[in-house]
């Protein structure tokens, strides 16, 4: 029997306009209903249109946002989102940067010292490394903020590769790299509009539409679903 | 995890010391010429337009200002600091209260820095320093205390309330008056001292004064209240954060 990682009920979250006070009704819906389970080892891709809910939902399973309905256990595992670029400051340097950011998304100081010069190769930035990055290219900013989150390492990730960026080929080499963590044995939640990725990757799939979250089916006939759904558009 | 939540707090700090300085020519020097020119400012007016201050006005005045700024400073900027990290805690979950007392870190070393400025000042212009400084330490983290009350208080209104950020800098400036900065205490008629007593920041202010410019031990009694009023003010603040420590992301 396998470890349940993530179990979701009829989960419902709303945000609420900013300057409005809590008892004040402002809120907006962005997830109905969504149920679902994940297992320990699982790749699970997470599909569905632009404003579904896909990265409302990733932020719950990352313990950012409680939902205000429904009930989600967490297994008692290190989560982490991979958070490209949080908590940058333009104004300090690449490798101030590496600490800050690698301090948010849950690396002690020892890890990231240990870490460090790997993160710079990964990364690609040479001698640019200790300029402040507010004189990086974004491509170099957006490479810096992969690497940090790559070397993030916990047994359950989550990915929303929709924010993923940068120049072709660092794409491919990301991608890559992404592709092998999921093959290993981590349990691993890809929220992408990647098809032929997310079958090529993905053990189960989750469609969520419009906040609600669609019977489950096999990999093949939630994509053609999707892909159906997206052409009534 | 306690240790992780200082870490992040104090490499945040850091970072914001670093990275402020970068942002100006005279950098690091900034933060002794920011009290410096407000010193200006207000000793110009008082002495030459309102002909008040007698004797060691200049000094009065500094330690004054520096001890007032480093509240009204850190609150001000606390106020919108949950405000700001919106897009931070879209990313990670942090606790929220790292936002404000990082100012307050950020604040409080340079505080120290212009505390000690002070000092050498004091000394320079003749008064020696005394044992009594030991129990500057005291009053230091008695006014951290109160600090980061009032930041945390102020930081988890402004999310619902943004207009709380300009009624503030209001408040603060009105408080200055209220808080002995250009003027002795001990000086008023009984009722308005006991009175001013009251308000934490005027009594802590007083205080050290009492031990920096006469190198006098501070006077407990006085100090009751604001002890009461800063672990009151503390704990209400951390509440609050901690109340709506999940809320804040959902405010979009």
């Amino acid at each position: 029997m396998k470890d349940i990682i993530f179990d979701l009920r009829n989960i419902g979250m709303c945000y609420r306009k900013a300057a409005s006070l809590p008892w004040n009704d402002n809120k907006f819906w962005a997830l109905h209903d969504v149920s679902f389970q994940v297992n320990s080892g699982e790749t699970v891709g997470i599909i569905g249109r632009n404003g579904a809910g896909k990265s409302t939902l990733l932020k719950i399973l990352a313990g950012i946002i409680k939902p205000d309905r429904g009930s989600i256990s967490r297994a008692d595992v290190a989560i982490t989102m991979q958070s490209f670029g949080a908590g940058f400051d333009e104004r300090l340097t690449g490798r101030q940067n590496i600490f800050l950011s690698g301090l948010l998304l849950g690396m002690d100081k020892q890890q990231i010292f240990k870490r460090v010069d790997e993160i710079i190769g990964l990364a690609d930035i040479g001698e640019f490394i200790d300029e402040p990055i507010k004189h990086y290219s974004s491509g170099m900013r957006s490479r810096l903020g992969f690497s940090i989150a790559y070397y993030v390492d916990t047994n359950v990730i989550l990915i929303d590769e929709v924010l993923a960026a940068g120049d072709q080929a660092f794409k491919e080499k990301t991608s890559e790299l992404i592709k092998q963590k999921i093959k290993s044995d981590r349990t691993v939640v890809l929220v992408s509009h990647d098809m032929p990725k997310v079958k090529e990757l993905c053990d189960r799939v989750i469609q969520i539409e419009n906040g609600r979250s669609l019977e489950e089916l096999s990999v093949e006939e939630s994509i053609e679903r999707y892909l159906k759904t997206q052409q009534k558009k | 995890m306690l240790s992780k939540f200082i870490n992040l707090i104090t490499f945040r700090a850091i970072a914001e010391l670093k990275s402020e300085a970068t942002r100006t020519y005279a950098g690091y020097l900034w933060w002794i010429l920011e009290p410096l020119l407000s010193l200006a400012v207000y000793y110009v007016a008082f002495k030459y337009i309102f002909h008040r201050g007698t004797g060691n006005f200049a000094i009065f005045l500094f330690s004054g200002i520096v001890i007032y700024r480093f509240f009204a400073g850190t609150v001000t900027r606390s106020a919108t600091s949950i405000s700001s990290g919106h897009g931070l805690m879209q990313l990670v979950y942090v606790h929220k209260s790292i936002f404000p007392l990082s100012v307050v870190l950020v604040n409080l070393v340079k505080f120290i820095v212009t505390l000690l400025l002070v000092i050498a000042v004091v000394w320079l212009s003749g008064i020696a320093p005394t044992w009594s400084y030991i129990s500057l330490l005291f009053l230091i983290f008695l006014q951290i205390l109160l600090t980061a009350g009032c930041s945390m208080i102020c930081a988890a209104i402004t999310p619902f309330f943004p207009d709380f950020q300009l009624i503030l800098g209001t408040i603060m400036n009105l408080l200055i008056f209220l808080s002995g900065v250009f003027y002795e205490i001990s000086t008023l008629s009984m009722k308005a001292q006991y009175l001013l007593r009251l308000n934490p920041i005027a009594a802590i202010i007083e205080q050290y004064r009492m031990i920096i410019l006469h190198g006098a031990w501070p006077d407990l009694q006085f100090l009751m209240p604001a002890i009461f009023e800063s672990l009151i003010l503390l704990f209400i603040g951390a509440f609050l954060v901690n109340l709506f420590n999940m809320y804040f992301p959902k405010l979009s």
